[in-house]
């Protein structure tokens, strides 16, 4: 059932009578995903709402269509009530919309002044630096920023660089500007600031659209907050009238009973896989992996649950091998592998099913067939010594097409013609075609319909049941605790919480996933 | 209305590509046709003397096969680079290198008691190795662009050669021609009598099956096509993909510089300043048209030896090579175009008035 809410904005400060943006059955398509469902949306002058929600949930491809970034496939956009229709973010941009996306959308080697001009079609022909320096100061200054106006956009910090990107959008005029997790990426004393200058915005009549997962942070400076989930409204309200858990219950969905989740009686295997306080480096000088301490043990499943960018994709390379830890050591089976190379991670009996399927997991070129080889080529079966058999590579791309049930099954097909499912399948049953002694299975099973995660999910249990220790890194909270036998909670590459399905809950999770600080 | 759409076709067959090349080049050659006309030339004529000349005639065939094989070999030495997004465009320098060095093999060293042309094609394929393995370790180690320093590599290698025909190299019974001396006879490689055409053809074609060989029927040739189109499945997967890089520069380069020994050895007998009219260049449109294929490359390369071959008829005519640049040029274009054209399937849809997608609302 579809729900509409536009309550009028209970503000303290100046209260205007229209909204500046009113978005109306937004609705926008991504191949069979539909990631905005007939939202709507308004946003008053001098607020600053909050749009929270799962990843996937929508927030950011809403935010990229009422930016210009992306088309929609239905629906009205007024602002300040009159249609428009956006065909890039420079038309966005001309009707005073502006967007700071996760990652800078600045010109590296150019100054901050000049990249604030980018774009400008009402600058003059000719542009005098000193006029342009002179702006840019004034307005770092008016909004509090230390930033040298002058410093080439390379030379900056992650924070100065969106404080830059602020910049950039004001200069324009904006009466709207959205951030898209912009404190993903700071310090907490960064984050304070930015939070001053988000108040300073708003004081001067525009409105700040914030998409976060970060509960604490939502209810300490939102005016409103909205809740998407799967691509809808599922909750608007003021801030003050929102309590924590049901926003987690908003975000997570209908809570599932204690009771549903029975996991198996925990294997009693040997311990297959110890980390012990493992770093690794990030971009930026962050650490995207902070002294993890972690034990998986043969025939059982861990589940590693976090909000994106929590540090999962860097435990996920650590353990495959793909990143050495900068710090700390890997045991499996007892083998010190700290620093080994991939190779000898997988001839270990180390598997891996990426996150990024096309990108990572195959190659989309080649064929099939080929694409089965990728991961066994040291296979006597493909060929003797250095020679490859081509026939044994056709035989393994039917082989598999034929026990995965990949269809259609030809083996000289190219994995660029295979649907995201079909190529899941394919990656699956390569990793797994012998019984691994580890798998790290890396959202496994994102975007899959049905049937296809009906199949990796068994094959995720058969294969812990003969002995093999699986690390699942997943979003899902029903997968995560109807597959594991204990999930670890990754918060800002730290591991934050332990829990066991049979002792938790969807939202104990939920709430663990947005770090230590946030409690009910 | 009606209105033109473009949809993007998925999966080319063989047959498919075969034709839209040849069709190609028959465009490019009916351009070339008025162009020729419109210049006030005999154009029949002149495609006579480009075409049937070097094709229909035995002097002109064994020509156009002599002009293939350095393009053949330089050709297989960009494939393969290229196979594995190495842009190496110095297959010139990399043919001059192995130029040189079959050059001081022939003329500089004592008599080993075995016969010279091997040694120099040895000499050859490992000089024009390291002048690829410098950019390549470079770029494995540093990220150095392999593009700058191939290229930077081909003016060094030219220029070295050209110092060394004016000064130390330059011959004593060359008549004060900057050249060396000719090589002894122990150093041309064995032709077919009456003809210019040497057994470089057989170790052009050799070489074509043994990439094939190497890149389809080897693990190693695998995981250099696996890299080659995502980079990142090869790490994943575990192949030492910075190892691969160098070796494959270093193949590269080998070929190149094989080209260079046996133009040397089989047509040449002396070393001359600029004596490769761009083979090493040229080598990069073959393997382009070739699709980087090791089985394709000396037929695209025997096509190219037709218009060099047919370029120098045309000059006998009395009319400019600079024609011949621009044929060549044409075919190219024209095949670069159908090639992206082909990717597209094109339909003519009718619009209705009312066919406007629902829910945008302009101003």
């Amino acid at each position: 059932m579809r729900q509409s809410f536009h309550p009028a904005p209970q503000l303290s400060r100046e209260v205007t009578l229209d909204p500046v943006v009113e978005l109306r059955g937004i609705t926008k398509s991504f191949g069979p995903v539909k990631a905005n469902d007939h939202i709507d949306l308004d946003l008053w002058p001098g607020e600053i709402h909050a749009l929270l929600g799962a990843n996937g949930a929508g927030k950011s491809t809403l935010m990229s269509i009422l930016a210009g970034s992306y088309s929609m496939d239905a629906g009205t956009i007024r602002v300040r009530g009159r249609s428009t229709c956006f065909r890039s973010p420079a038309d966005a941009l001309k009707a005073g919309i502006g967007m700071v996306y996760q990652h800078s959308m600045l010109l590296s080697r150019m100054t901050v002044a000049e990249n604030m001009a980018v774009g400008d079609r009402s600058m003059p022909r000719i542009v005098r630096r000193r006029e342009l320096l002179a702006r840019a100061s004034a307005m770092a200054e008016r909004l509090g920023f230390p930033l040298d106006p002058q410093r080439r956009v390379a030379e900056l910090s992650v924070a100065e660089r969106q404080q830059a990107d602020i910049l950039r959008n004001l200069a324009r005029e904006v009466v709207v500007l959205i951030l898209d997790e912009p404190t993903a990426v700071l310090t907490p004393q960064e984050t304070a600031g930015l939070f001053a200058t988000m108040r300073t915005l708003i004081r001067d009549g525009a409105s700040v659209v914030f998409i976060s997962h970060r509960l604490d942070e939502v209810l300490h400076l939102a005016d409103r907050i909205t809740v998407l989930r799967q691509g809808r409204v599922v909750h608007s309200a003021p801030a003050v009238a929102c309590a924590p858990g049901d926003l987690v219950a908003h975000m997570m969905g209908s809570p599932a009973a204690r009771s549903e989740y029975s996991s198996p009686a925990p294997a009693p295997g040997r311990v297959v896989l110890k980390l012990q306080h493992v770093q690794a480096d990030g971009l930026h000088g962050v650490q995207s992996l902070t002294d993890v301490s972690l034990e998986v043990r043969a025939g059982e499943i861990l589940g590693v649950a976090g909000v994106a960018g929590a540090g999962q994709s860097a435990l996920a390379e650590v353990l495959a091998g793909l990143r050495a830890p900068s710090a700390g050591s890997i045991l499996v089976d007892g083998d010190d592998m700290t620093g080994m190379s991939a190779h000898r991670f997988r001839m270990r009996g180390v598997r891996y099913v990426p996150g990024d399927r096309r990108g990572r997991g195959v190659a989309q070129d080649l064929s099939l067939a080929e694409n089965a080889a990728l991961t066994w080529l040291h296979h006597p079966r493909l060929g003797r010594g250095h020679w490859l058999s081509r026939g044994a590579v056709w035989r393994m791309g039917a082989d598999l097409a034929r026990s995965e049930g990949i269809e259609p099954g030809d083996p000289g097909r190219l994995v660029r013609l295979l649907s995201g499912g079909t190529i899941q399948k394919l990656i699956v049953g390569r990793e797994t075609l012998q019984c691994p002694v580890m798998l790290i299975a890396e959202y496994p099973l994102h975007g899959l319909d049905v049937q296809a995660t009906g199949f990796v999910e068994a094959r995720l249990r058969a294969l812990a049941s003969s002995g093999t220790a699986i690390v699942l890194i997943s979003e899902d909270f029903d997968q995560l605790l109807s597959l594991s036998q204990r999930i670890v909670v990754l918060f800002r590459g730290r591991i934050v919480a332990q829990r066991r399905p049979e002792a938790t809950t969807p939202l104990q999770l939920g709430l663990d996933m947005l770090g230590p600080r946030s409690t009910p | 209305m009606r209105r033109l759409i473009f949809h993007r076709r998925h999966g080319r067959s063989a047959l498919h590509d075969s034709l839209t090349i040849a069709g190609s080049i028959g465009v490019a050659l009916l351009a070339g046709y008025l162009f020729l006309e419109a210049s006030g030339i005999d154009a029949a004529g002149a495609y006579r003397a480009l075409l049937v000349d070097p094709l229909g005639t035995s002097y002109g065939f064994f020509e156009t096969l002599v002009k293939a094989i350095p393009l053949i070999l330089t050709g297989l030495a960009v494939a393969v680079a290229f196979r594995m997004r190495l842009w190496n465009i110095g297959a010139e320098g990399q043919l001059y290198a192995g130029a040189l060095a079959a050059t001081y093999v022939a003329l500089f060293t004592p008599d080993f008691g075995l016969p010279r042309a091997p040694l120099m094609l040895v000499a050859a394929c490992a000089a024009g190795a390291v002048w690829a393995a410098v950019p390549g370790v470079l770029r494995a180690t540093l990220g150095v662009s392999e593009i700058l320093v191939t290229l930077m590599g081909n003016y060094v290698a030219i220029l070295v050669a050209d110092h060394l025909c004016y000064g130390p190299w330059k011959g004593k019974t060359t008549f004060g021609f900057p050249m060396s001396d000719r090589f002894p006879d122990d150093a041309a490689l064995p032709a077919f009598a009456g003809t210019r055409l040497h057994v470089g053809l057989f170790v052009g074609v050799l070489c074509s099956l043994a990439l094939w060989a190497l890149l389809w029927r080897t693990k190693w040739g695998f995981q250099v096509r696996v890299a080659g189109s995502n980079v990142r499945a090869a790490e994943y997967a575990g192949y030492r993909v910075k190892r691969d890089a160098v070796v494959v520069m270093i193949l590269s380069g080998t070929l190149a510089g094989m080209a260079g020994g046996v133009e040397l050895s089989g047509v040449l007998h002396r070393l001359q300043p600029r004596f490769s009219p761009g083979y090493g260049y040229t080598a990069i449109l073959v393997a382009w048209l070739a699709r980087l294929h090791p089985l394709a490359v000396p037929l695209v390369a025997f096509l190219f030896g037709v218009l060099l071959t047919g370029g120098e008829q045309l000059q006998v005519m009395g009319i400019s090579s600079s024609l011949v640049d621009v044929l060549q040029g044409l075919i190219l274009l024209s095949v670069l175009a159908a090639d992206a054209a082909a990717n597209w399937r094109m339909a003519w849809v009718v619009h209705q008035g009312s066919a406007l997608s629902e829910g945008v609302v302009h101003d």
